[in-house]
């Protein structure tokens, strides 16, 4: 599991690749602490190489939509898979993301 | 070198007993072998020692005998010659000439003729013929300054009237020689008794004999009359006089101790050198025959013994080398030992942990099966290695089936606990409340209070009115169940939000009828997502064609999934708790109202 961050056009891009696993949750939400610092700036999380996520990966999602939310910031969601996709919908989290 | 003796400490540590006895056994079994070499060696060494000197001794007794025996040899063939001058004394010079030329370690040769055998001559008659400077000297020896026969030898000789060996003295100045004469008493024609032949031998070569190229460096070799005499031994320069007096004493003294050997009959004493202090070993032997000289040899222990002493230092160092090894292995030994017992600690802890987990989870699931004639209620929790946080129950109040499946994420002690408390409140909100919907938002509000971690549930909640068969339902996130029946399809449900993520969240709940005899399949995703060894996963549609081709009884539909999903699953490990829970309605046609 790889993730890479950096600013474009005035918002943190998160790419992540791999599978977000129980595993690798933890280096994962250690590699998004920059976004989940962020102030005000919106939040991209790439996921065109994301292969799979499990239940600690949408923990993460799920604190970064949280913590995102408290300071009014937009998380969107960038080229999620249809298996992704799929457990969104079925956890409803689908609602809260922008998708792009 | 910490971790060395680290390991070593822990080696010692661990099974004190058995393994501080294997060590102890294994040195102590190096040492005996290296103990075992060394004398074994040591006693080829000395018997070497005793051989060559033997050896040596009886070549050199060869030498001596073999110098008197010609010397002898050269007397009795000059016997005749001497006889026949016998008649005309002056010849008597010429015969003391031929002696000393018959043979070449004839140093002298004087006839000491018996007083008064000559009237012509006087009392006193002695030619003599010696060797000097390569010339042959003779002259009248005797005179009123040496009368011949005050002489022991000469005396000796009319005594016994037999042939005998001199004892050898050193004769001259300039060089020193040492001589020993062959007295050999002369009768004429008559029988009579007339001179006593005296051959001197010279025997200064005999010194540097014993002595030269010695097999051990520092050993010299001496010759000792039958009285202790010293008349041959090795150069001053080379072995202190002190310690040739010492061991000539020792050869004669009868009350030092001596082993004899062989058939040549050496003798051997141990003693120490008294200048030097070492030991050494003396042999000796005596001639076999008169006149019974003592011919010795001395040779040092640390000599003789320093092949293995050298040889000592190499087995030593295999030795340490071999204990060095030793003691490798047991670090080797003891660092796997160390690793594995910290291993098997760890695994303990998890294992406590684990066992921890699994009771929080058994405790919170459903004693037992519901059996009503109305109603089958059946629920299978399949544990994964590690324990995954899923929960379901069923609770019956007022006609009501209250039931519930869930799954926390996260894995170990933290989900079941989270578990525990979702169990609980749900039980105390069964008591309270009958709307699905607000069950779920008042549980949804009381994880999210004090939730800093973020855990999250999926929850399946259901209320089923058992007297009508409706079912008011509620999914916060979780997978649909599956309504078996005539046909097999997904329950239709909303997808809201799990419950613990977001305070504010808003839960809608639904409505549907269960037709009698129909079940109710609830699952958690360990088992769609059970994963074979090509990472493929279960998945739904192996789930919906595994429910419709099952016969409709709770038992039998748990056993089915969980058999095709082992199946599927084959070599790999079960990653996630296979939880199934199943609800059969069915109802009698009387109490339905």
């Amino acid at each position: 599991m790889k993730t890479t961050v950096q600013e474009i056009d005035g918002r943190l891009v998160a790419v992540l690749c791999g599978e977000l696993d129980t595993a690798a949750a933890a280096e994962t939400e250690a590699a998004l602490k920059p976004l989940f610092d962020s102030d005000g700036k919106d939040l991209v999380l790439d996921c065109s190489g994301l292969e799979y996520i499990a239940s600690s990966g949408l923990r993460i999602l799920m604190n970064l939509l949280k913590t995102a939310r408290t300071k009014g910031e937009r998380v969107a969601l960038k080229n999620v898979n249809e298996v992704i996709r799929d457990v969104l919908d079925m956890t409803g989290f689908v609602s809260y993301f922008d998708f792009e | 070198m910490a971790s060395f003796i680290d390991s070593i400490r822990t080696f010692f540590n661990e099974r004190k007993g058995s393994r501080l006895v294997l060590i102890l056994l294994t040195a102590l079994l190096l040492e005996l072998v290296a103990a075992l070499q060394y004398t074994y060696t040591r006693n080829i060494l000395i018997r070497e020692e005793e051989r060559i000197t033997r050896m040596e001794l009886t070549l050199e007794s060869e030498i001596v005998l073999h110098t008197l025996e010609e010397a002898e040899l050269s007397m009795y063939e000059n016997e005749w010659s001497v006889q026949q001058s016998l008649a005309h004394p002056d010849s008597l010079f010429g015969a003391a000439v031929r002696m000393i030329q018959s043979n070449s370690s004839v140093a002298g040769a004087c006839i000491a003729v018996l007083p008064d055998y000559y009237p012509s001559k006087g009392r006193l008659f002695e030619p003599y013929a010696h060797k000097e400077e390569g010339r042959i000297l003779v002259d009248q020896i005797a005179g009123p300054d040496h009368d011949y026969t005050l002489g022991p030898d000469f005396q000796r000789a009319l005594r016994e009237e037999s042939e005998f060996w001199s004892d050898p003295y050193a004769y001259g100045t300039d060089p020193v020689q040492q001589l020993t004469t062959y007295t050999y008493p002369i009768r004429d024609r008559a029988g009579r008794l007339a001179a006593i032949c005296g051959m001197d031998i010279d025997l200064t070569w005999l010194s540097d004999t014993l002595n030269v190229r010695p097999y051990y460096p520092s050993s010299f070799g001496f010759m000792l009359t039958r009285n202790g005499r010293l008349v041959a031994g090795p150069r001053e320069q080379r072995v202190s006089p002190r310690t040739v007096e010492y061991v000539a004493g020792l050869v004669m003294d009868p009350t030092v101790d001596r082993t004899v050997r062989g058939r040549h009959r050496v003798s051997c004493i141990e003693f120490r050198d008294p200048v030097t202090g070492e030991r050494a070993y003396l042999d000796y032997r005596a001639l076999p025959r008169d006149p019974g000289w003592i011919i010795a040899e001395v040779s040092y222990r640390d000599e003789v013994l320093a092949p293995v002493r050298r040889m000592m230092w190499r087995i030593l160092l295999m030795a340490l080398a071999g204990f060095a090894f030793l003691l490798e292995i047991i670090h080797r030994f003891a660092r796997n030992g160390k690793r594995l017992w910290e291993a098997d600690m760890k695994e303990a802890r998890i294992g406590s942990e684990l066992r921890i987990a699994r009771r929080i989870q058994e405790e919170m699931l459903p004693k037992a099966s519901l059996d009503r004639s109305d109603l089958t209620a059946r629920g299978s929790l399949t544990p994964a290695k590690e324990v995954g946080g899923d929960l379901f129950d069923y609770y019956i109040r007022e006609e009501k089936l209250f039931f519930c499946i869930g799954d926390v994420c996260g894995k170990g002690v933290p989900a079941a606990m989270v578990m525990a408390v979702t169990h609980s409140i749900l039980r105390m909100l069964f008591e309270q409340e009958v709307a699905p919907a607000r069950i779920v938002t008042e549980l949804n509000r009381e994880a999210c209070r004090n939730n800093a971690s973020g855990t999250f549930v999926t929850l399946f909640l259901g209320v089923l009115d058992l007297s009508t068969g409706r079912l008011r339902y509620c999914n916060a996130g979780h997978d649909r169940p599956v309504l078996v029946g005539d046909s097999v399809e997904e329950l239709p449900a909303l997808a809201n939000v799990p419950v613990g993520v977001f305070d504010d969240a808003t839960y809608q709940e639904q409505e549907a009828m269960v037709a009698p005899g129909s079940l109710l399949f609830l699952y958690t995703d360990g088992v769609t997502e059970a994963i074979d060894a090509g990472r493929r996963q279960f998945g739904r549609e192996r789930l919906l064609g595994a429910l419709a081709s099952c016969p409709r009884k709770p038992d039998v539909l748990i056993r089915t999934v969980r058999a095709d999903v082992r199946a599927f699953a084959g070599e790999a490990e079960q990653s996630d708790d296979l939880t199934m829970m199943v609800v059969h309605y069915h109802p009698n046609k009387n109490t339905i109202g």
